[in-house]
């Protein structure tokens, strides 16, 4: 073997391996093992049944528009709290951080006071015919609140690398800003950008507390899948509720290889440090 | 094309960065700004391409007043000291980039574009290196993918900003010399800016060596060695003998 200039090399990766494997490796195989310690038609029956199935294109699908949404917000915010200075910017800054640090009941408990048909904003908007608790719409906002700090966080440091003389050579070739923007600070942050989706959405996906409260957990409508495992649960059906979570531990984990797959694609193009 | 810089002042909150310089550099010609750092060297060079705007004083491309215009209406080439190559794009694509972000109406077509950047590519001897990306060339290669990047507008001057300061002392050389050979084949007007008195006194027609943001003394390079005219420049270049 190779001698090592760092030391510690066997040391920490066996430590990593076996944190990993305890933390993490475990209690998915105990998921899995759970899942099949019984009737599979009855853990078939369960996760493929309708109510399961709506509740699978709800809690990706508003996942996913969630995340989408906190990519381009996320992007504006980091973009203003890196680029400029102006007052209060320091407290704009610590407020990115509520959503992670705030219990997520209470988050829930809050956005469903403030859009209930009689709260500040959803009594204006019920007038207007739009119900946002006890709907789904209800469900996106509560997923917007909590995955949008992962934005801004995976940005803010990148766009804060990025140098001003990039930015002026383009300016010198004849870029406009907005080509400027585009053509060269946007696929610069692309990749942090999509890393920042990422964690959103990987956040959304398995989002419940915030959710319940102001989904109103109507069956075939507000219903999403994490909500189902705790009611399997409730009925004692342990099986089903590990069924149920393989399924969603297997869509997050093929929908996090795709976009790793596009970030290697990506980082791969241009960074390969082969001469 | 000629520059002529006619009193500009320049102050960054209380920091005196130019005071009251005066300049002319002619058509063809190849100058050098030498000064320690601090000296604002860089500060008038970033005035003349028009990525900074000076408090009073005004600038002139052959006799036109460009003091109003922005960098791009100036067409200066400008080559930065840290490459400020595009990362995510190919050789190519960093030096087709100002042809590529011409409104449709001036944009020269693909076959046009193609023609022109390996034209460039030729000029700086990279004609292999067309679809690597910056990571993956040295930094002397990458400081030739600027330049060419820079030309590609057809600029009317070329400024270069410590072109070589992030070079090796081997590197430094080689490209010293080809950026000698490089003038006396396209005669572009061109101004660098460099901290190193070799360099300056190899390479260019004529010497500026400024000090705490005024000019100390402009001449050719041996005029400038055999006559200093102050003793800031003595001390600077380091001779010995007594005015």
């Amino acid at each position: 073997m190779k001698r090592r200039i760092l030391p510690g090399f066997r040391l920490t990766l066996g430590y990593s391996v076996i944190y990993l494997t305890l933390i993490v490796l475990i209690p998915f195989v105990a998921l899995t093992a759970r899942a099949f310690n019984g009737t599979w038609a009855h853990v078939w029956g369960v996760v493929t049944s309708h109510r399961l199935i709506v509740s699978y294109q709800l809690s990706f699908g508003t996942a996913l528009v969630a995340s989408l949404i906190n990519g381009v917000f996320g992007f504006i915010t980091a973009w203003v709290l890196t680029r400029y200075r102006f007052p209060g910017r320091r407290v704009i800054d610590s407020l990115i951080d509520l959503p992670f640090a705030l219990p997520t009941a209470v988050a829930g408990i809050a956005l469903t006071a403030l859009y209930a048909p009689n709260g500040w904003v959803g009594a204006p908007l019920a007038k207007l015919g739009i119900a946002v608790a006890f709907n789904r719409l209800g469900i996106l906002i509560a997923l917007v609140f909590i995955g949008f700090p992962f934005v801004v966080r995976t940005l803010q440091p990148v766009l804060a690398a990025l140098t001003n003389d990039v930015e002026e050579a383009a300016a010198l070739l004849g870029a406009s800003r907005f080509q400027t923007f585009r053509r060269v600070i946007f696929p610069a942050a692309l990749p942090a950008l999509i890393t920042g989706i990422t964690l959103s959405f990987g956040r959304a996906v398995g989002e419940y507390g915030s959710v319940v409260f102001i989904s109103g957990n109507i069956p075939f409508k507000t219903e999403i899948t994490p909500l189902l495992i705790i009611a399997k649960l409730e009925q004692y059906d342990y099986q089903g509720a590990a069924g149920i979570g393989l399924v969603m531990l297997l869509a997050s984990f093929l929908i996090l290889a795709f976009v790793n797959a596009i970030q290697w694609w990506n980082t791969r193009r241009f960074n390969s440090s082969s001469l | 094309m000629s520059i002529r810089i006619d009193g500009l002042n320049k102050n960054f909150e209380d920091f005196t960065a130019l005071k009251d310089v005066s300049l002319e550099v002619h058509t063809g010609k190849l100058v050098a700004l030498l000064g320690p750092s601090g000296s604002g060297k860089t500060t008038l060079l970033r005035v003349i391409a028009g990525l900074e705007f000076a408090d009073s004083g005004r600038v002139f491309f052959n006799d036109k007043d460009v003091t109003e215009h922005s960098a791009y209406e100036r067409r200066a080439g400008f080559v930065f000291q840290h490459y400020a190559l595009f990362q995510h794009l190919s050789v190519f694509d960093n030096i087709a980039f100002g042809l590529e972000v011409r409104p449709r109406a001036t944009r020269p077509s693909k076959d046009e574009i193609r023609e022109r950047v390996h034209c460039l590519l030729q000029l700086i001897q990279l004609e292999d290196l067309a679809k690597r990306f910056p990571s993956q060339l040295s930094g002397g290669q990458r400081q030739r993918v600027a330049l060419a990047r820079a030309l590609a507008i057809e600029p009317h001057v070329l400024l270069l900003d410590e072109p070589f300061g992030a070079l090796d002392a081997k590197v430094r050389k080689e490209l010293r010399a080809w950026l000698r050979r490089f003038h006396n084949e396209t005669h572009i007007t061109s101004l660098f800016v460099t901290h190193d008195q070799e360099e300056a006194f190899e390479v260019a027609d004529e010497v500026v060596i400024l000090n705490h943001g005024s000019i100390q003394q402009i001449g050719a390079p041996k005029k400038i060695q055999t006559e200093p005219a102050n003793a800031f420049v003595q001390d600077f270049l380091g001779l010995d003998f007594e005015i």
